[in-house]
């Protein structure tokens, strides 16, 4: 067979101008360095934002704070002074920039601007004063400038913030690692922030206000929430209700995210649900007669059973 | 190329490599929605891949169904001994690959649908350990064994991963080789490293120009890489050195330095610009790529030795470089020059708003819960986090 741009020519599938255009990119004529580039702005950022922090909170007690201070305050006003000339105002919808490294502006801004906020505080003493409210207004200004100038890494950093401040973790590493339980008691903030979070991204969706922020909030929420379920199944004295609560609400959503064909979703309910099943079976066995045996043959059983079912309905989730 | 060597139907995978160009053309805009309509029925294979987060699923359930139904069997059978345990394993993991092969791939037409990874992972770690059992052997078998399987799988079934771990398992072979008969043979092994991948890439490259099955690009592309960031690894001094000492028992002092040391510095610097004047010279995505991740390990490598003692400084001052010089890039590719263009001309398959979100939030901050310190709560997040490192989004 030819190659691709060939064959499709050949066929009359593609005109003259997308074969010139598509065979220089295969032999490498003409190159396109977006991501690089890209990729190197934001490495640039997370090294700079970091270590300007950093560098800030070491040098607590030696001359020069307010040349520091100016310094990054100078950097802000440069750098807003950028983001106004580009931005275009508000809308609901999603808002397209011209200016290629406008995002990247964005997010180095909002992280100078913490950064800041973090100094003066050092600097002024008032530290244990704002103890309690450093990460919601951190949260607060990245979910400003996230809606304001419609971004979604500034989102999801505004909800990873937010929930620092009420002492909890959401990484969807750990939970990809198998790092269900929450480390200390917060099951119940983390149940509730968790809902609340995918039902603001239903909102958001059915207002029609940032739709496209719905993802963002949903995935942080349901990761919160059902980390929150099976900690408390775990570890608190009402195990069997919040088996109950995980493996109900798993189904709801497995059921809900099937008809509307978002797998991600489908997928973290029907781990969810899977293990709190799996307690329940395993409470059950341990009730009756504590015959563990059961369990050789319970996974391949479960799972294989699983398989076939989805198998049924093969189509539905055939093809992207 | 005998087309037999792989299990599936080429045909249909050249269709469906078509296809999937296809949809990223017309995702990326340069094909309008009656030519890919018209693509989609010229094209339409019968090949049957799911979706991305689909496949997970299926492939975690199918792996734990997988893996774990030799218990059933084997407390049917009842006490059968250590050689009866490893006869079984052989059976299952034979009739695992058959059941992948002729019911899934052959009849179902399953390509890379979760399924079939499973099965043929959980298939050959039950030959595996059919084999190996689990008395010890000589450390020259389990590289023999684990990299003939794995170019099995990585051949036969067009497995990534399996390549991968070929690669993993041929450079062990080699070491292991190397250090068995020591003395000359193990004192040049960086070279006979830098050599052997060095030939590897030169060769992939050879047979890719050759080759038309563009339905093996991945393959190609992973190969070339994983070869290139090998050779210079061989020559990266960091590596040789914690590697002599550590696998090979060379003692040194404090301050001592490895014998030739001066070449290995002389590799750490040089192996990464040479691979960018390639790379910048004949438009290469993947040399450049390549390089961009090797002058960042050099500079690691040299910071490590040859330290000023401030590492917040250099690492602002890093990101402040990283900074200027992608804004000088993106202003003097404003216009297209000599081939190169700032401009996105194909969507990349893996870069998407929300998946940059997620990124951002797990290394830029915000992400540290407010039990410990609260003032460096901003900045805590991931100064030295990699996971940008590794994609473009």
């Amino acid at each position: 067979m030819n190659n691709t741009n060939k064959e499709l020519y050949q066929r009359n599938l593609i005109n003259d101008e997308q074969f010139q255009l598509l065979e220089a990119i295969r032999t490498e004529k003409v190159v396109s360095v977006y991501y690089e580039l890209r990729l190197m702005l934001y490495l640039g950022i997370m090294l700079f934002a970091g270590g300007v922090g950093y560098f800030a909170y070491q040098n607590i007690g030696y001359m020069g704070h307010l040349m520091a201070m100016t310094g990054i305050g100078v950097a802000i006003i440069v750098g807003f002074y950028f983001i106004r000339k580009f931005a275009k105002s508000y809308s609901n919808g999603e808002v397209t920039v011209t200016l290629v490294y406008f995002d990247y502006i964005l997010i180095l801004v909002s992280l100078l601007i913490i950064a800041l906020f973090a100094y003066v505080q050092v600097y002024f003493d008032l530290v244990e004063l704002l103890l309690n409210w450093t990460s919601f207004i951190s949260a607060a200004i990245f979910l400003f400038m996230a809606y304001r100038y419609d971004n979604r890494a500034l989102l999801a950093m505004a909800i990873t913030a937010f929930t620092a401040a009420v002492g909890l973790s959401i990484s969807p590493v750990n939970w990809a690692k198998g790092a269900w339980q929450l480390s200390s008691n917060l099951y119940t903030t983390s149940i509730v922030l968790g809902a609340a979070l995918a039902i603001i991204g239903q909102v958001s969706q059915y207002k029609n206000v940032k739709k496209h922020f719905r993802f963002t909030y949903q995935n942080f929420g349901l990761l919160l929430y059902f980390i929150g379920c099976l900690s408390a199944m775990f570890k608190s004295n009402y195990e069997l209700p919040y088996a109950f609560l995980t493996l109900v609400s798993a189904g709801i959503l497995t059921w809900y995210t099937w008809m509307k064909k978002e797998f991600l979703f489908f997928i973290y309910a029907n781990i969810a649900g899977y293990i709190a099943f799996t307690y329940l079976v395993f409470k059950a066995v341990d009730h009756m007669s504590g015959d563990y045996f059961v369990f050789v043959y319970y996974f391949p059983v479960t799972c294989i059973t699983y398989l076939l079912l989805l198998f049924k309905k093969k189509s539905h989730f055939a093809h992207e | 190329m005998n087309k037999s060597i792989i299990a599936y139907n080429v045909p249909e995978l050249e269709k469906r490599n078509v296809l999937s160009e296809a949809s990223n053309l017309f995702k990326s805009n340069v094909l309008n929605e009656e030519q890919w309509g018209k693509i989609q029925v010229e094209f339409e294979t019968k090949l049957y891949t799911p979706t991305v987060t689909m496949r997970v699923l299926l492939f975690i359930v199918s792996l734990i169904g997988m893996s774990t139904i030799m218990g059933p069997i084997a407390l049917i059978l009842g006490d059968i001994g250590e050689t009866g345990h490893q006869l079984l394993s052989f059976l299952l993991g034979i009739s695992l690959l058959l059941f992948t092969e002729i019911k899934l791939i052959k009849k179902e037409s399953h390509y890379k649908s979760g399924v079939t990874e499973a099965g043929i992972y959980a298939g050959l770690s039950f030959i595996a350990f059919a084999l190996l059992g689990s008395k010890s052997h000589s450390l020259l078998v389990y590289p023999i064994v684990g990299f003939l399987l794995a170019a099995f799988a990585a051949i036969r079934y067009l497995n990534l991963t399996a390549l991968v771990i070929t690669i993993g398992f041929f450079g062990w072979l080699l070491f292991q080789v190397l250090s068995d008969i020591g003395g000359v043979a193990q004192a040049l092994m960086p070279f006979i490293f830098i050599i052997a991948f060095g030939l590897i890439y030169w060769g992939s490259n050879k047979v890719r120009a050759k080759l038309t099955a563009e339905f093996l690009n991945d393959q190609f592309i992973i190969l070339q890489t994983i070869s290139l960031v090998l050779v210079y690894l061989a020559g990266n001094y960091f590596v040789v050195r914690e590697l002599s000492i550590k696998m090979l028992g060379l003692t040194l002092s404090e301050h001592e330095d490895i014998p030739f040391a001066f070449v290995f510095y002389g590799l750490t610097a040089l192996v990464p610009i040479a691979i960018i004047y390639w790379g910048i010279k004949h438009r290469s995505v993947l040399l450049i790529r390549v390089a961009l991740v090797t002058i960042a390990l050099s500079v690691i490598t040299f910071k490590y030795y040859f330290s000023l003692g401030m590492p917040v400084l250099t690492i602002t001052i890093s990101g402040a470089i990283l900074i200027i010089v992608a804004l000088l890039l993106l202003n003097y590719l404003k216009q297209p020059r000599k081939g190169y263009t700032r401009e996105k001309l194909l969507n990349n398959k893996w870069s998407s708003p929300d998946i940059m979100a997620v990124v951002a939030s797990q290394t830029l901050g915000g992400n540290q819960s407010s039990g410990s310190v609260s003032e460096d709560i901003n900045f805590g997040g991931g100064k030295f986090g990699g996971a940008g490192a590794g994609g473009n989004w």
